[in-house]
Formats: structure tokens, sequence, C-alpha cells
């Protein structure tokens, strides 16, 4: 329901005497504020991007940053204690350290790999969807083609070609973007090809706005709300391949280490003959549970930006 | 009591649309688009719009009527024909013109939309909405821009302490008003109105009609009023212009086309309206025309009218009726009336 | 004033039968415990019943000129409420009348003065956070607001059809027409597929659709707005309804369309007898199709009459208002209209007086702080307004 404003009053008035409005983006703040699941989400996913990047941050030498790669020796398998919270695995390192650290490495992989995405892909998809035509057609055709090549096929060839000494991260950056953005781009394209047809749109054409001020001014801001949407819910998204890469052992390399390849080695360690459970259940567990949260504040911000469809 | 305030238009012509085509292609094919026939929104459109007159545009959905008002923008890129625009004292020719050839002209022709919910950026304040034209043409900045924003709001009677308001804040019919100041602000000659009340409540109708009006005669703007709504149509213009299926079928001043209607049509579609009183009502005799109108991506030879008209006769399937002279200042293009000479622009 | 005792020992006697109905049947969550009707209503209940409504002992059905079926829909002090995070929004704030069998009955109003919402609250048809109660609401001597949902989809549909605004949204595209129609025949009329499509297609011969054997057969998308408009309607009429609400049926269509289904609405009312509630926003539609007109403000009735004299000698400062805002085809009245200045009402708000008073031009001081109850007005009509400001009336 639209709010009503008061009739007007016609006459001088004072400056300070302004009525200043909310936005629609103010207005879905204070909906998701009222959604307390998703403020709690966001909080449990913010606490804990921020503790494991902690260690990650320059200039800030921590127990954590050296603990997760000691070995001590005698010490491996250990079960949890006052002294490893989280135990140790089988070169005797602290797994809560690993675990922290971990974490950070998969928070980065997952907010840079969706940014990448989140900047090529809207930019390319609002270009594609407002220009239209034989552009548009040209561009969504490559995107088809770039859809159709094995994920899989496209990640290794990336590993591979670049150089194994240089900064491990970068070809993951690299690999999961080239995916994400595929997505994005055609959100982004959908939207703007509803919202170039908008009436405030052709508006903006008969007061003679030109192209990249239509685009950056009127299209960009109204794709906000379903692009934070499909933001929020990739980054879970692809903090969970890259675990996954880690995984079959084509992600982060040892000595570092990611939520993902934690769990892989935890799923090693654990045999019939000794169940070394913590070392599988505090990095899937945390995995999971950011993956829950982040997944739940994606939900709580849908609702809060798209009010209709709570309805 | 309230007649005749009608204010005199001049008889200085300020833009003229010639033979006006707008054909939207049918495509076929994913990769290699060809085409395969096209929509013939607009249909050889020919009128003259004087400085100071109101022109009203009516027709039913489909028509053709909004089209035409965004051909004649340069919104679309027309197919074929003319529009001139007095500019100064010389004649410019706007069909044709790239993005950037019209935006000098854009600041004389301006439009009001028909959606007041869609036609505002709702992530943007009231003040940068109405600013905005402003600063796209550098004519104001800061305060002096904000002055001039409010100046405005309080000629379209809104409050101007709600600037900084966004326009879901707002109730439809000032949301219209906020939509009639971006149009003011590059002081236009000419502003196309397409539906500007029919998505408003009755009540709320008469107060923008009513601030058209005003600002008309103190302006002395043009209007092209575009319309389904043809009581709205005839209360506010002073030539009526009837279209149907992309052509305009009749043209002629309010008084002479409400009451001599001549093209079967505009007869039809003049009986169809209700009038509030039910003694009229019961009264009136009412052509209901049978059928749908037909699509407009099939090329006719003869009058588009033809398949529903009553009073078809052969000739209206093999000839293309031309708008002919009736009266002063009328004209109707209809086989039945075969004298009268053929409309020039 | 004897028939208006009997009536009241009528109605205390249904009360009480109803009473009884409604300790023993299972009860909807939806339509809410009813409020004894005998109790007389006074202050604010916005005409809550019409036998008490001041001098209009009679009311509302007067004997007139016209024939008129019996009453074969009876609403007394309908309120629906919505539950919303800003407040709750008293979308029809005590709405009484009585259909006729074989009446067109029009409501008028503007967006938000709940003409839309009293339909769909009588057809059990709000939900949540909506909630709607009424001291009666009686089809055809049967009480509807207690009525478990699964006896308000017999009614639903069958006795009681509905038609919507859009006819473009309405139909499900993946069904041919024919299926369509004759879905509700079967469910209703235990029909038999081939005899439901039968049914089908003499129906769409009834409501002007050519070709309807072939055109039974065909997708939504291959009709037009209008023709579509008609196989709503055909499918409305599928069971024989007594009555045919129809809400807003011509408000997406061209005026050319428009003529032609209003003429068709008229016609199947002559050849059915079935009683008809348009809703519109038009006051032209009203004039040429209704036999009694429903003025609606803010959730509340302005005004209620029969058609002529809504038009020729209104009794609420709103209708003549709203007459006077409108520009006519068959004028060429130039200058100013006579809006009404300001909007309607926020109705989340309690309210303390007449809904109109901040726009109306003959308030009074005491029209801020009393709400009018409907009130007799000429012979026929009701109004709610208590400034004498028509000196015709």
């Amino acid at each position: 329901m639209t709010k009503v404003a008061e009739k007007p009053r016609p006459g001088a008035i004072a400056q300070d005497d302004l009525v200043v409005g909310s936005s629609l983006f103010k207005d879905a703040m204070r909906r998701f504020l009222r959604n307390r699941l998703a403020v709690v989400c966001l909080v449990i996913t913010v606490l804990s991007g921020v503790i494991c990047m902690i260690p990650h941050l320059p200039g800030m030498p921590t127990s954590i940053t050296e603990a997760h790669i000691i070995t001590n020796h005698g010490q491996n398998n250990l079960g949890p204690s006052s002294e490893h919270w989280f135990g140790t695995d089988e070169l005797g390192r602290d797994l809560f350290a690993r675990v922290v650290y971990g974490g950070g490495i998969s928070f980065q992989v997952a907010f840079l790999g969706t940014m990448v995405s989140l900047i090529i892909g809207v930019t390319y998809g609002a270009f594609a969807g407002y220009l239209g035509g034989r552009i548009d057609n040209l561009m969504m055709r490559f995107v088809d083609i770039l859809y159709g090549l094995p994920f899989m096929f496209v990640v290794i060839l990336i590993m591979t070609v670049v150089k194994k000494e240089t900064n491990s991260m970068i070809p993951i950056f690299m690999a999961l973007g080239l995916v994400q953005w595929l997505t994005m781009a055609r959100i982004a394209r959908g939207q703007v090809l509803s919202l170039r047809e908008q009436e405030f749109v052709t508006a903006a054409r008969t007061i003679g706005a030109s192209t990249p001020r239509i685009i950056f001014l009127h299209i960009i801001p109204n794709l906000l709300g379903p692009i934070i949407v499909y933001t929020t819910l990739t980054i879970p998204g692809t903090m969970l391949q890259e675990s996954f890469l880690s995984f079959l052992g084509l992600g982060i390399r040892e000595p570092h280490c990611s939520w993902g390849s934690l769990a892989s080695q935890g799923i090693q360690a654990v045999s019939p003959i000794a169940s070394y459970w913590w070392q599988v259940l505090f990095p899937c567990g945390a995995l999971a549970l950011t993956l829950f949260s982040l997944n739940f504040v994606g939900d709580g911000l849908r609702d809060a930006l798209d009010p209709k469809g709570r309805q | 009591m309230t007649k005749a305030v009608k204010s005199k238009s001049s008889s200085e012509v300020i833009l003229k649309v010639k033979d006006l085509n707008m054909h939207f292609p049918v495509t076929a094919g994913i990769l290699f688009r060809r085409e395969v026939g096209a929509v013939r929104a607009v249909n050889g459109v020919s009128f003259k719009l004087h400085k100071g007159e109101v022109l009203g545009l009516v027709g039913e959905s489909g028509c053709g009527k909004s089209t035409t008002a965004r051909a004649i923008l340069q919104l679309y890129n027309p197919t074929s024909g003319s529009v001139k625009y007095k500019h100064g004292e010389n004649w410019t020719e706007l069909a044709g013109r790239s993005a950037g050839g019209m935006r000098p002209l854009r600041k004389n022709l301006q439009m009001i939309f028909q959606d007041p919910y869609a036609s505002l950026n709702p992530r943007m304040t009231v003040g940068s909405i109405i600013g905005e034209p402003l600063k796209i043409y550098n004519l104001a900045e800061g305060d002096a821009l904000r002055r001039r924003v409010q100046d405005l709001m309080n000629e379209v009677g809104l409050d101007p302490r709600f600037i900084k308001r966004y326009p879901h804040e707002f109730s439809g019919g000032q949301r219209q008003r906020i939509g009639i100041a971006r149009a003011l602000a590059l002081d236009p000659d000419v502003i196309f109105c397409d539906e500007p009340v029919s998505a408003l409540d009755v009540s709320i109708q008469a107060q923008i009609i009513n601030l058209l009006t005003r600002l008309r005669r103190e302006r002395q703007l043009s209007y092209v009023f575009i319309a389904h709504d043809l009581s709205v149509v005839r209360h506010i213009s002073d030539r009526v212009a009837v279209m149907y299926l992309g052509k305009i079928v009749e043209i002629a001043r309010e008084k002479d086309l409400y009451e001599n209607p001549r093209h079967p049509y505009t007869k039809a579609l003049l009986s169809a309206i209700p009038v509030p009183d039910p003694d009229i009502e019961a009264k009136r005799e009412r052509i209901i025309l049978t059928g749908d109108v037909p699509s407009p991506s099939v090329e006719r030879k003869g009058c588009d009218f033809a398949s529903r008209c009553p009073s078809v006769e052969e000739q209206c399937y093999s000839e293309i009726p031309e708008l002919r002279r009736m009266e002063t200042a009328h004209y109707a293009a209809c086989h039945l009336y075969p004298d009268g000479a053929i409309m020039q622009v | 004033m004897s028939r208006k005792k009997r009536r009241r020992d009528r109605q205390q006697k249904k009360v009480e039968k109803r009473k009884k109905k409604a300790q023993t049947s299972s009860r909807s969550s939806r339509r809410q415990a009813v409020v004894d009707v005998s109790t007389p209503s006074v202050g604010d209940k916005g005409g809550a019943d019409l036998e008490n409504a001041r001098g209009a002992s009679k009311l509302p059905s007067k004997p007139t000129k016209k024939t008129r079926g019996p009453v074969i829909l009876k609403v007394r002090n309908l309120r629906t409420d919505f539950h919303t995070p800003n407040g709750v929004v008293h979308a029809v704030q005590g709405m009484s009348f009585d259909l006729h069998k074989g009446e067109i009955l029009g409501i008028v109003g503007e967006s938000g003065s709940g003409k839309s919402v009293t339909n769909l609250s009588l057809m059990g048809l709000i939900r949540k956070p909506g909630v709607v109660t009424a001291d009666t609401l009686e089809f055809d001597g049967q009480f509807l607001q207690n009525l478990p949902d699964a006896q308000m989809r017999k009614i639903r549909g069958k006795r009681i059809a509905m038609i919507f605004q859009d006819p473009m949204t309405s139909l499900n595209p993946f069904l041919t027409v024919g299926d369509q129609i004759a879905e509700s025949l079967e469910l209703h009329e235990n029909m038999s597929t081939e005899q439901a499509i039968k049914k089908a297609t003499s129906l769409l011969e009834d409501v002007g659709i050519p070709d309807p054997a072939g055109r039974v057969h065909q997708y939504p998308h291959e009709f037009s707005g209008g023709m579509r408009q008609r196989v709503m309607i055909a499918m409305a009429l599928a069971c024989d309804p007594e009555i045919l609400i129809a809400d807003e049926p011509t408000t997406a269509l061209d005026v050319t369309i428009q003529a032609q289904i209003l003429e068709l609405l008229k016609r199947l009312r002559d050849q059915r007898g079935m009683a008809v509630i348009l809703i519109t926003h038009d006051l032209g539609v009203v004039a040429g199709s209704c036999d009694r007109v429903i003025v609606m403000y803010a959730g509340r009735i302005a005004e209620q009459n029969e058609t002529r004299p809504i038009f020729k000698n209104p009794g609420h400062p709103y209708t003549a208002a709203l007459l006077k805002s409108i520009p006519r085809i068959d004028s060429s009245g130039k200058g100013e209209l006579h809006p009404i200045e300001g909007m309607p009402p926020d109705l989340s708000k309690t309210l303390v007086g007449c809904p109109f008073e901040p726009r109306c031009e003959h308030r009074e001081a005491s029209c801020k702080t009393t709400i009018p109850q409907l009130q007799a007005h000429g012979s026929t009509g009701l109004k709610a307004c208590d400034v004498a400001w028509n000196k015709k009336g």
C-alpha cells in the first residue's frame, strides 16, 4: 500500500522545513531488520567473516597465522582439548587455527569471486539489454557458448595454465568468476529488458538524457534489488564450489588450506580403525553454518526488497 | 457558467506531420533474424498543430495513438514520413535525427506519461526528478536549481517542502503533477500528453485536467492530448483526430466532430460512450459494432474499418479512402463522402 | 409500523436459529462469529442495520414502480479489516444492502472505496490478514457467514459466480476454453466430459461468440480481449448462477467492446432472471445499465437509490460532486471542471466524523464530530448525510 502524503499547502517555505522522504532502500532495510532470523544470520555471517579475516589482514601477525602451518610431532590426531579447541590434524597442526585461517581463504575466494562476476556480469548484461537488437543477440550468444563449455574443463585448464608458483588464489578467482558472471549477466539483462520499457526510461529520453546517463542513473540503481539478492545467494554458491575444487585437490594447495581442503583431509582421516571425527566436523560445521546464514540473509533481503512477493 | 473560457489558438502552425509511418518488423530465426512481416502501428498519419492549440488524439487501444507521439518525438525511429517543427523562424525536420541531433530540440517538445507509477524513477527524489532536465542542459545548479524546482512544484500544486521525498510517498494524482513539473522544467512549446489522466480516479482526473488547462493558458502551450476517453478529450481539445488501426479516419474541430461526426467509426465510437444520465441513456441509440479490430500486421487493399462497418460497400474492400474535406477544418476518410478535396499538410 | 415489528420478530427467530447452528457447525476461521442483530446498534456502526436507520422504517425494500423480485441476498453490517504491520485498515465499514432477483445493482466508488473488497467478502474470498464479520449474510435463506469452507465452495461458482476485470489473466493459458468452462460443470453438476463440452459450446453461443463449435477447442491466446471477457462470462454462467458479480468487467476493454459486453449482461439478466452486482468506477456505465446504485466512499455507503434519482437528485454531496467533476461527451463545456479537492481518508484511522467532511463543500461544524447514519432520501433512497444541502431532497 502506498503511503499518502499530506495535501500540499502552497506558499513560501523555509529551508529547514523540508520533509525528507524515505527511499525505497531505507524502507527495505526497515523490513529487513524486522526479520529476526535474517538479522541473526547476518550477525553470524559478519562475525565469522571478521574472525576468519583477522589473520589475513596485513600487519596483524597473530598466532593463528603461524599456528596453522606449524607441525608438531607427537601431537598428531589429538582430540579437542583446552589446548587445541578443535583438536589437531595428522601432522599435529592446530585445527582451530586451520579452520579460522582456512575460513578466511574461503571468504576471500567467495567474495572476490562474486565481486568479479558481479562487475563483469552486471555491466555486460545491462549494456546488452539496453542496446538490444543485434548487439544484444550477439552478446548473449557468446554467453551461451561459454555456458556450453564444461565447467571442470575450464577450471582445470586455467589451473594448469597459470603457473603454480604464483599465489594460488588467483586462478581460483578467475575460474569461479568466469563461470559465475554468466548467470549474473543473464539476470541483469532480463531485468534491463523489462526496465527499459518502463516509462521513466522513456521519460529520461524525452528530456534528452544520454545513454550512459540512462544506464548508470536510471537503470542500474533499479537493478540493485534483484542483484543484491542474487549476490548474497551467489556467495555461498561460490564458497561451495571452491570447497568442491579443493576437495578434489584442484583448489588451495598445502600447506595452505580452506574449509573445502580441510574437509577433504578430514574425510581421509576418518577410517574404521580410528575415527578422528573432529577433523571432519569442525571444518564442515563452520562451512555449513556460514552457508546456512548466507542463504537466510539472501532470503531475508529478497523479502525486504520485494515486499510484493511475500503476500 | 464556465463556457467559452477556451483560449483561442493562433493560426500559426508549429508542427507539421506528414505521412508518418511506424512499422515494427516482425522477425523470425534465432541467430540470423530475418523480417517476415511488419506491424503497421502508424500507417500514414498527417496533421498540423497550431500554436497554443490542443489537438486531441483518440482511438481504441492498439490504434497507434501513443506510437504516433513517440514516433514524432523520435523515441522510435519512424519508418518513413516527415515531422517538421517550427524552431524560431525556421522549420526543422525531426525525422531521422539521431539521439544527439534531437537533444537541442527536446527542450521544446516534452511529454507527460500515462502511468504515474512507472514514469518516475523510484530511486530518485522528487527534487532530482524535476531537476534532471535542468541538470542535463546545465541550466541551473545548486541553490538556483533547488529554487527552480520548488517554483515548478508550486506551479503544479505540490508542496515544495516535499522536494526530498520519493515518488512512492505520493498519491497517483500528485505523482502525475511531478511528471508535469518535469515536462515544464525546460519551458517547452509543445507537450505530448499520453493518457495523462486515465490511470487516475475520477475525482482526481478533474484536478489534473484543470491544471493542464491552466498551464496551457498561462504558458501558451500546445498539447497533443492522447486519450481513449472521448469525454475528457472533448473537454480539453480544440480539435480532435480519431485514429483507427494506425490511420486518422476523421479530424475536425471539437464541436463539429462530436455533434456532426461523419465517419461510421466515429459515429459508433461516440454512441458507445456511456453518458452519466439515465434519461439520455434510455433514449440513446447505440451502434453496437460487431467483431474485433483486425490485425495491424496484415496489409489491406481497402478501408481498414470495412470488416466492422455498418455501411460498408464493395468499393471499401478495394480502395483505400483518403481524408477529404467535409466542411471547414473537418476531414474524414470514408467512401461515403467522395466529393471533398483531399487534405493537404 | 406493524410491518416493522413482524420483520423484527422474524429476524429474532432467524438469529436464534443461526446461533444454534453456529454452535453445532464447525466454524470457519475466516468468517467470525456473528453479532446479535436484534440489539439496535447505536453510535459508530456505520449505518449498521437498515431497519434501525433513522426515519427509514421500511427501508430498504420499498415497493417501487418497477416490479422487483424477492430479496436473494441480504447483507447487514458487513465489515472487513486487514491487519497489516502498519495498523488495521478498515476496508469495509458496515455495508448493508439487499439484492433482488433479476436486478442489476451497481456499486460505484473510486479505488480504495471498498467496492471490490465488499464482494470478495461476500464470496468468502478474503484471505489473511483480512477478517470479515457481518451481522447477516443471507443468500436465499442460507447464512453464509458460518458456512464451512466446503459448503461455501459449493455455492461459490455454482450459485454465485464472479467475473473479474482482467480477462487476460483470469484464464489458464494451458487449457482450452472449452475445458475451462467444462471444469466447473464437471465439478458442480457431475456432468461427463462430453456433456460438459456440449454445454460449453452452447454457452459460448449464448454469450455471442461466433463459431462456438470450433472455438470451444481453442486456447485463450487465440481470443481477443472482448472475446475473452465473453468466455469469462460463459464460464460464470455455466452452472446457472442466481447471482453474477461482475467486478469492473469492462474497465480493461475498449469502449466499443464495453458496449457489447454491457448489452450482453443486460440480455442475460432478462433471459435468465439472475441478479447482477456490477462494480464499476464509471458513472456512465451505471446510468446505462443498472436498476439500483450504491455509491461507496471510504468503505461505507454514501448513498443508495434507484438509478434515476442518483443522477437527478443525489442525496449525498459526494455523489453530486462526483457528477460535477466528470467531463461529459454530450456537452462542449470548456473551462474549469469541478474537481473534488483533497484525497480520500486514511482507512486505518478511526473515524470520528463524516469521512467525506474534509472534501465536502456543504460541510457543517457537526460533520466533524458525528458519523452520519443512513437515512431516508426521497421516496426510494438512503443517504449517509445529516446536512440538508440539497433543496430538492
